[in-house]
């Protein structure tokens, strides 16, 4: 332990040594420790010539020692020419330095005598401006007293005459109240600070005095002050420091009343003739909503801007905090509210009024477009009014929908009169032909859209609301309500027809008025809304097209990138309208589809079933007639039938050819069969003989008593009748369908009765002329036999007696028929 | 696919048929006939699911059969309204179908007893009764006359308790009862249906209660009350239409089915799962129909949706609020017409065309929830088991 301190005192002890050594430059023995001893290396310190000399005499031979003695003797005059030059060199350069030196101390000698002499010319200047400035030093005390006093003089001098020079002001003609509110709002706070002292007390209260006549000629409750200048006084009042609260509350009442009564005064002026009411619009608009402007200025500025850097031209503003600048912000909404409401509202009953002053529709829709023009403009140029309420929006909203009003009403008056001259109940004596009237009624629709709809349309598109400098969204909207009228215009159309077929009962003879409504829904749904939607989207949308294609090259030959991406968009818009149009199309094609079947479908519906209706009521007890006649109830059927079926070939002119040669072709099989034509032609009247007999030979072996059977098997292999709903637009699909559904409710009917043997006698007969009347009435004869089969075996079932026979009628049925003169269907 | 069925053939015509109303563990179906000339017969049919075959026990009749009605708790009664042979009286009666056993040849002889018939100045088309065990009352369905009875107390001299006379409608038509039920969510309510208009009746007062004037645009056939809704009632008739009600909202119907192509004689709600109908027609049709949007079910489903919905909009919530309502409206659209949903939704489940006249009966079977028989004019009687696929639907919806 002890060893280790003591070589740990050692190694420091030789450290700091070490480190004294080398700040005074001497080496370390350390160094010279470090070289390897070597005795016999000439260049070593540690050279030893005997060392040498015995080492090299050991162990040189004799040519090697003189070739040594040579070389160390060349070396060594080598080092001492060496040695002597530097030696010569060294000196020169120590009296080169001793001369400088003397050079040197010489100089020195004169630069310290001049410093001496500065020196003492500094302390002169020292010595000098010290005494100027004690000197000076009261003085300028007294200056800078005597400016302040100077100030504070004037100050005083404006206080003391602040009532004279507010006075002036006052006496001023007009008085100028701004300039003294300046004037007071500057001193004030000075006045307020020296009150204590007796002078300034005097001049304040006289001041106040002042101030006090003033603030009380600032009237801001003058409601028939005009607004600029109540607006000014509110200013006033704000730098006079009254209650801001207070003051946004007088301010606001004030403008609201004042700003009713413009209103209410503009009521008063009632106007007869157009340009008076419009000389009224426009007053109103120019007093109204300038002055409206004016207070939505004065107001956003005086209470509830925020950022008071903003404001750079007002001189006065109300530090109202958070919760005060909410409800002024509220009461300030709920007053421009108000007054728009009020406004909009007057605007609105002008509109009406030039309704009712005016007779024609045209000047009423030029009136009207005056009006709104008027107000547009002014609201256009009332920046404050656009950015904090929301009238323009409303005005425009009033201006869609007197648009929309506007093409509704002329779209309502083609559709009146469409109805009115075309579409009215038909009466018997009509006999006009069906075609022709209503291809008249297309003719008209197409006109009415030529010539009167679409060029006001147009006008309204292309002219007037460009006058009313609508942003493009807005009219975007214009053409989208326009389609949309376009669509209500068919809409309304079908639903009127749609409500007239569903107002009908099979209490009484359906009108061939649905029927006409039929055949002009196929007329419409081939051809006349397409042609309609054709000119309605290229006179309304392909000129508008071309004029913003023109528009398109001019901006881009003046600005080509900007111009052309803020006009694409527009363009775009109107073009997805044309668009939703040609969706509209096809959408009221389908629907006008529809509406013919449904309507067809209706209408065999509730004939057939108005057939019934008839036939139930002329049921009798007893079907038998005793005479070969017709069963009674059959008559006013069949007549009716007759009737619907007149109504039918009179009205309906679609498809006839067609199925009247499907018919002949179906039954020409039949009529070859005959041998010789009857003066009826008509195989029925032929056949029966032939048939029943033929029926008979069937029947007779095994199944005598069950021709139930024989109907049933018949049955199986005839389709389904369907017997609603099944309607297609022809002639004769319209009246197979209604015979079928008269005969089936007959059947469904003759079930909830007994009969006798007479009964069936009698029905077969009336089956028999039924199918002889109206074999050549109907699409299918099979269906039409299947279904008196039917009926026949409905009454066989019902009787209550046994052993029923199959009548064979001969020529009875020719009598009959010839007798009954219902021959029309 | 094509589900079980079972056809019953008469060798008369045919026009009513009933389920047995107080069997509850047997399907039993009971068949009168109608023919002027022969002697006319009940059929008391049994339908055997498992075995898929129809046994049926003959009861000899007098006269023909225009009307039959159960009698709600006593199984082996039946009230009939018939025709005497040779004479245009209808008489009304309660009968008892008695099973003679004769031992010495082993046969059974099957005899209906009269039990009671009732007073021919009422001139009876029909019979309704209260629909439950505890049934006190019926009521009897005149031209234009409504009488309520005592049902316990039914002989050849009783009378009616309480009468309601059907007011003249505006076209003065001959007033013209056509049918009735029994409302089974009250003792004291039954609904009666006359040319187009539907009239309620609170056998605790007098006149009528609710109405729907004009219900349909033609002769009301049928109504049926909703088993499981209060107030909602079923109406066919010969506008070819189905409509639903809500009986206190009688401006509207609340659905309008219109899948007949001729009058709709017949329509019955399932007695458990009310969204389920059955309608026949006189196009020789019937009409397995769902009105879920109407029904009791309604509520599972729209609970059901709402979740869907849900879980949707948290997927979607950042789209835009048009494309959640596009969506919901399909979501709804899947709901109640879409196909390849697990859910029941409305419109015809299925349409059976084994009968090839006018189908004037239709019923659910008593038993077995799922299980209806349909007769038509020419004597056949159908049964047809609701497919299997609409019952697990139906399921899915009220156990999930």
């Amino acid at each position: 332990m002890e060893n280790d301190k003591r070589i740990m005192n050692r190694t420091n002890k030789e450290k700091a040594r070490g480190l004294l050594k080398s700040y005074y430059g001497i080496k370390e023995k350390s160094n010279v420790k470090k070289i390897p001893r070597n005795p016999s290396d000439i260049n070593s310190i540690a050279f030893d010539s005997n060392e040498y000399i015995k080492k090299v005499k050991k162990e040189y031979n004799m040519k090697s020692l003189l070739r040594e003695n040579n070389k160390l003797s060349a070396e060594m005059k080598l080092l001492d020419s060496e040695m002597k030059g530097l030696i010569y060199d060294n000196y020169r350069k120590f009296i080169n330095a001793n001369d400088s030196i003397q050079n040197m101390r010489k100089e020195i000698e004169n630069i310290d005598t001049e410093m001496s002499n500065l020196f003492d010319k500094v302390k002169n200047i020292t010595k000098t401006s010290s005494e100027i400035n004690n000197s000076l030093e009261t003085s300028r005390e007294k200056i800078h007293k005597l400016n302040s006093v100077n100030l504070l003089l004037k100050k005083l001098q404006f206080i003391l005459e602040l009532p004279a020079r507010l006075n002036y002001c006052l006496n001023q003609n007009p008085p100028q109240y701004s300039q003294a509110v300046f004037y007071y709002s500057k001193t004030e706070k000075l006045l307020k600070k020296y009150k204590d002292i007796s002078g300034f007390n005097k001049i304040d209260e006289e001041c106040q005095e002042i101030i006090q006549k003033i603030s009380k000629k600032l009237k801001i409750n003058n409601t028939k002050m005009p607004m600029k200048e109540s607006s000014m006084n509110v200013g006033l009042l704000i730098g006079l420091n009254f209650p801001p609260t207070q003051l946004y509350k007088e301010y606001s009442s004030y403008a609201s009343i004042h700003l009713k009564n413009i209103l209410i005064a503009s009521r008063e002026e009632t106007s007869e003739s157009n340009e008076e009411q419009l000389q009224n619009m426009d007053k109103l608009n120019d007093s109204f909503l300038s002055e409206l402007n004016l207070f939505i200025v004065s107001y956003s500025n005086y209470f509830l801007e925020q950022d008071k850097d903003a404001l750079t031209n007002v001189l006065y503003y109300a530090n109202l905090n958070d919760d005060e600048r909410m409800d002024a912000t509220h009461k300030f909404k709920e007053i421009i509210n108000e007054l728009c409401n009020d406004y909009l509202k007057i605007l609105s009953e002008e509109l009406k009024t030039s309704q009712k002053n005016n007779n024609t529709k045209e000047e009423v829709y030029a009136q009207s477009h005056v009006l709104i023009k008027s107000s547009h403009s002014q609201i256009n140029k009332l920046e404050a009014l656009q950015k904090l309420t929301s009238l323009k929006e409303k005005v425009l909203n009033i201006t869609v929908d007197w648009i929309i009003d506007v093409v509704e009403d002329l779209f309502q008056c083609c559709e009146d009169k469409l109805f009115d001259t075309y579409y009215k109940e038909i009466d018997n004596s009509l006999t006009d032909n069906f075609e022709i009237h209503i291809n008249k009624s297309e003719k008209y629709i197409i006109n009415e859209f030529t010539n009167t709809i679409i060029p006001k349309l147009n006008k309204i598109t292309k002219e007037n609301i460009k006058e009313l400098d609508l942003l493009s969204d807005n009219e975007v909207l214009i053409y989208t309500n326009i389609n949309k009228c376009l669509k209500n215009f068919w809409i309304n159309m079908f639903n009127k027809m749609t409500k007239y077929s569903s107002s009908l009962s099979y209490r009484t003879k359906v009108s061939p008025k649905l029927l006409l409504y039929v055949q002009f829904c196929d007329c419409l749904s081939i051809g006349t809304i397409d042609s309609l939607y054709n000119i309605y989207i290229k006179e309304i949308y392909k000129m508008d097209k071309e004029k913003e294609e023109e528009e398109e090259e001019e901006e881009e030959n003046k600005e080509k990138m900007m111009e052309k991406e803020s006009a694409s968009p527009t363009s775009g818009d109107i073009f997805n309208k044309e668009k939703e149009a040609l969706d509209d199309l096809s959408s009221c094609i389908s629907e006008c589809q529809k509406l013919r079947k449904t309507l067809l479908n209706r209408y065999a519906q509730v004939a057939g079933n108005h057939l019934i209706y008839i036939a139930k009521k002329e049921f009798p007890e007893k079907l038998y007639t005793e005479n070969d006649k017709i069963s009674d109830f059959w008559i006013p059927v069949l007549q009716q039938l007759e009737k619907y079926c007149i109504d039918i070939t009179k009205v309906i002119y679609t498809n006839i050819s067609k199925h009247t040669d499907s018919i002949s072709a179906e039954s020409s099989p039949i009529r070859s069969r005959l041998a010789t034509p009857t003066p009826f032609n008509n195989p029925y009247l032929l056949q029966n003989s032939q048939a029943s007999s033929s029926n008979f030979s069937f029947n007779n072996p095994y199944i005598s008593n069950d021709q139930n059977l024989m109907t049933n098997i018949d049955r199986l292999f005839t389709e389904r009748i369907e017997y609603y709903n099944n309607v297609n637009l022809s002639r004769i699909n319209i009246k197979s369908n209604i015979i079928n559904i008269l005969l089936k409710g007959i059947i469904e009917y003759v079930r909830l009765f007994s009969f006798t043997k007479e009964d069936y006698y009698q029905i077969q007969l009336d089956t028999e002329v039924i199918k002889a009347l109206l074999w050549e009435f109907v699409e299918d004869t099979k269906i039409l036999d299947n279904i008196l089969e039917d009926l026949k075996a409905s009454v066989r079932v019902r009787c209550s007696e046994e052993n029923l026979m199959k009548e064979d009628f001969g020529n009875k049925i020719q009598i009959i028929i010839a007798s009954l003169e219902i021959k029309n269907f | 696919m094509e589900e079980m069925s079972c056809v019953y053939g008469i060798n008369h015509k045919t026009r009513c048929m009933v389920s047995q109303e107080a069997e509850q563990e047997k399907n039993r179906f009971i068949i009168g006939t109608q023919d002027p000339r022969n002697d006319n017969e009940i059929h008391l049919l049994e339908f055997n699911e498992d075995e898929c075959d129809i046994s049926s026990i003959i009861f000899k009749h007098p006269g023909e059969v225009w009307s039959i009605t159960a009698h709600p708790y006593l199984s082996d009664m039946i009230f009939t309204t018939y025709k005497i042979p040779n004479s245009q009286t209808m008489e009304t009666s309660l009968w008892k179908m008695n099973t003679v056993d004769v031992t010495e040849n082993t046969v059974t002889e099957y005899k209906l007893d009269n039990m009671a018939t009732f007073n021919s100045n009422y001139k009876i088309k029909k019979i309704i009764c209260e629909p439950t065990e505890s049934a006190t009352k019926l009521a009897t369905l005149e031209d234009n006359t409504i009488s309520v009875w005592d049902i316990n107390n039914i002989t050849n001299t009783s009378e009616s308790i309480r009468q309601y006379t059907i007011p003249s409608n505006q076209y003065n038509d001959k007033i013209q009862l056509t049918a009735g039920v029994w409302s089974p969510h009250s003792n004291d309510i039954f609904v009666t249906t006359n040319n187009e208009n539907v009239f309620t009746w609170d056998c605790r007062k007098d006149g009528v209660g609710m109405k729907i004037e004009n219900a349909h645009e033609m002769l009301i056939n049928d109504i049926d009350y909703n088993p499981n809704k209060p107030y909602f009632i079923a109406t066919a008739g010969n506008d070819c239409n189905v409509k639903l009600w809500d009986i206190r909202l009688p401006k509207e119907p609340l659905k309008i089915i219109s899948d007949h192509s001729h009058w709709v004689w017949n329509v019955k709600f399932n007695h458990y799962h009310d969204q389920l109908l059955i309608t026949s027609s006189s196009d020789c049709q019937v009409n397995l129909q769902s009105a879920v949007s109407v029904s009791s079910s309604a509520k599972f489903l729209e609970e059901k949706s709402i979740i869907i919905t849900d879980e949707k909009s948290d997927f979607d919530d950042k789209t835009s609020m048009d494309d959640s309502i596009t969506y919901n409206k399909y979501e709804q659209e899947l709901f109640y017409t879409g196909t390849g949903s697990s859910h029941p939704v409305d419109g015809i489940v299925s349409t059976y065309d084994q009968h090839e006249d006018s189908v004037y009966a239709i019923t659910w079977s008593n038993s077995d929830p799922w299980i209806f028989g349909s007769l038509s004019y020419d004597g056949r009687f159908v049964i047809n088991i609701v497919p299997s696929e609409e019952k697990y639907k139906i399921f899915n919806i009220t156990c999930s």
